[in-house]
């Protein structure tokens, strides 16, 4: 079997844009897919060629698997790269395309199914010899053996729905009360949000770290790993700052990690990129939490460590290609962190902001990897999800990593919309960070010391000055006020 | 010399400013003090001269609100014509519409309600700065918009008067 001519990439933003890159760069020419709002993006530019969706939303345009595949017939793709979110982990996709006769660029159907629901996951990982934390083997059948298996295993207890994901009905209780109330809460929010009211019981992790494990998986019986990352800074249940390695993680703790997720992907029968999500408590172990059938968001620092691009063998074992290296091949080489720029306003509960982005500068450097999917003068709307760069920057040791991504923070330049750029640069310079202390509550415990510092008065009075110069309210040529400006006034 | 105007930034401190221009530089008058300043197209942005201090930063003027990048980090300053009270204001007689994108912190009327002119109809707040967005002239509310807690674009609706009756002609 030979690579594609011809791959369409069923995504947008910035993980088109990477996405079309390395095709571009194994000679294989791309599509992009898009909706009107994003006919002017940066994925629609770089990509070979395009055809536009529509939709009854933004959104439910590049979920249209018809007509996803109606634009390969088109466009004469022979394969589809789903990227993450959207259609990635849909089984029922993938196997629409290879109906179709086109390639899907992920793991079979059938591993993404049995990946797909947290009990069923849960249950094989343990049966592949994955540690996972004590619990019910099942969903609980209602509010009272909910509490009889959290007396069991002892409070305090996390209950989850099985469909779920991003925090959704996701509840923890300190004693039988809290977990009556947590049960209705978990169930009627997974009904709500997945149709799908199943919840089960845990033991809850108190400062939890999140790190997850990259598999690499062929159709030859191999199967790596490319070591871990490590996620726990996040807002939202959302991932923040990802770095690879993990400041915990030492090379023995590494290949054990590493072997379970390798013998979970095989018992599945896993092929393509995908990843094994743990829990680290404070004593050291690590506990299974899903598995992510599909690129990650943060796959770049485990790139900038392995030298290995993800996406790229992603096309060649799906095209049936074997991997050229063994696990012996695999070296880690210094540390990389990646903080991912969302239009928000950090400082007001993360709220998303939305506006015109009128300057747009990038920083380039040693180590410094930039992956973004906006152009100047594009909107950002509430439509889609308010992630717009990816910056990461690669160096030799842990501190020259985070060095070098506070100042390539510090020089990203994104104007017209509020983004959390300073804010990551403050997570960054954080003393517990620096030193490595870091859990999924780090956010929340660390509020007050992360909020914005007080200018001095002289800087405050340069960025004055510098907005009255700028401002044309100050220029007595512009009297009568452009009509942008008027917006927002009273009239007469 | 120019009005007088007041710069916020990021929606908290405010300071009053005047600008008296000469050639391509100018005097500024900041909360009652005289500074000599410039800003100069350099590079792919601005080199910004406040006495004998020069920074490089970057500008985007979008209405009343002016996008500076300087000292590594992004800001939102706000220039507001004192007289004019530019933050609370309302599109046109019939529609109070967002100055700028934001959140709704507090209703104040509900269709129905008779309201006078220059009476407070809702609180936005945008890049935590509060704004009361009052009526502009007497009338009956017909509709909210946003509910507490919403956010909205730049330009949005938020409430509308009912309209007047034009009296029909025979």
């Amino acid at each position: 079997m030979s690579l594609p001519s011809k791959v369409l990439v069923a995504n947008r933003g910035e993980i088109a844009v990477r996405i079309i890159r390395t095709l571009r760069r194994m000679e294989i020419e791309s599509v992009a897919v898009y909706h009107a709002l994003d006919a002017d993006g940066r994925a629609v530019r770089e990509a070979d060629e395009a055809v536009e969706l529509f939709g009854e939303t933004p959104v439910g345009a590049y979920l249209d698997s018809e007509a996803i595949i109606a634009a390969c017939a088109e466009s004469g793709a022979e394969a589809v790269h789903p990227g993450f979110g959207f259609l990635s982990e849909n089984a029922d996709f993938a196997e629409a395309l290879a109906a179709a006769g086109i390639l899907f660029i992920g793991p079979p159907p059938d591993a993404m199914r049995a990946m797909g629901d947290k009990i069923e996951s849960k249950r094989l990982a343990k049966a592949a010899g994955v540690p996972t934390l004590p619990g019910s083997e099942d969903a609980v059948a209602d509010v009272e053996e909910a509490i009889a298996v959290a007396d069991q295993i002892g409070y305090p207890v996390l209950l989850k729905a099985s469909a779920g994901g991003g925090g959704k009905g996701m509840r923890t209780a300190v004693d039988a009360d809290a977990c009556r109330e947590a049960f209705e809460r978990a169930s009627s929010e997974a009904l709500a949000s997945f149709g799908d009211g199943r919840v089960f019981v845990e033991r809850f992790v108190e400062r939890p770290r999140h790190i997850e494990i990259q598999v690499l998986a062929d159709t030859h019986g191999t199967v790596l790993h490319l070591g871990e990352r490590e996620c726990s800074i996040q807002r939202r249940y959302q991932k923040v700052i990802e770095e690879s390695p993990s400041p915990v993680v030492d090379e023995a703790t590494r290949e054990k990690i590493g072997q379970t997720a390798i013998d979970l992907a095989r018992a599945v029968g896993y092929t393509s990129a995908g990843t094994v999500e743990m829990i680290a408590d404070d004593d050291g172990g690590f506990y299974f939490l899903e598995m992510n059938t599909r690129l990650q968001v943060e796959h770049p620092v485990t790139e900038a460590v392995t030298g290995i691009d993800i996406v790229e063998q992603q096309v060649r074992i799906a095209a049936g290609e074997p991997l050229g290296f063994g696990q012996e091949d695999v070296h880690f080489n210094g540390h990389a962190i990646e903080a991912r720029v969302y239009a928000e306003d950090a400082d007001a509960g993360f709220l998303p902001a939305t506006g015109r982005l009128g300057i747009v500068r990038f920083p380039a450097g040693d180590g410094l990897r930039i992956d973004h999917g906006v152009v100047e003068g594009q909107e950002v709307t509430a439509s889609f999800d308010p992630m717009i760069a990816k910056v990461i920057a690669h160096g030799a040791t842990r501190e020259e990593a985070i060095e070098r991504l506070r100042a390539a923070l510090a020089a990203t330049v994104l104007l017209g919309v509020i983004t959390n750029t300073s804010y990551l640069g403050r997570v960054l310079a954080n003393p517990h960070f620096k030193a490595g202390d870091t859990h999924t509550g780090f956010l929340d415990e660390h509020h007050d010391q992360l909020a914005p510092r007080a200018l001095d008065a002289e800087l405050e009075r340069c960025l004055v000055a510098a907005a009255a110069l700028a401002s044309p309210r100050f220029d007595p040529r512009l009297a009568a006020p452009e009509p942008l400006a008027e917006m927002g006034e009273w009239r007469p | 010399m120019s009005r007088l105007f007041e710069i916020g930034l990021d929606g908290d401190r405010s300071h009053a400013v005047e600008v008296a221009r000469h050639g391509d530089s100018a005097t500024l008058t900041i909360d009652g003090r005289n500074y000599h300043g410039s800003l100069r197209p350099a590079g792919d942005g601005y080199e910004l001269t406040l006495e004998d201090r020069t920074e490089r930063i970057w500008t985007y003027v979008s209405g009343d609100t002016v996008w500076l990048h300087g000292f590594g980090v992004c800001w939102a300053m706000s220039v507001i014509d004192p007289e004019k009270n530019l933050a609370t204001a309302a599109l046109s007689g019939d529609l109070a519409s967002a100055p700028m994108p934001g959140t709704m912190i507090n209703v104040g009327v509900e269709p129905g309600d008779a309201v006078a002119a220059g009476q407070t109809l809702v609180v936005i707040e945008s890049m935590k700065m509060q704004s009361e967005i009052i009526a502009e002239r007497d009338g009956v509310v017909d509709r909210v918009f946003v509910a507490v807690g919403e956010t909205f674009d730049r330009g949005a609706p938020l409430v509308s008067l009912e309209l007047i009756a034009e009296p029909e002609e025979d």
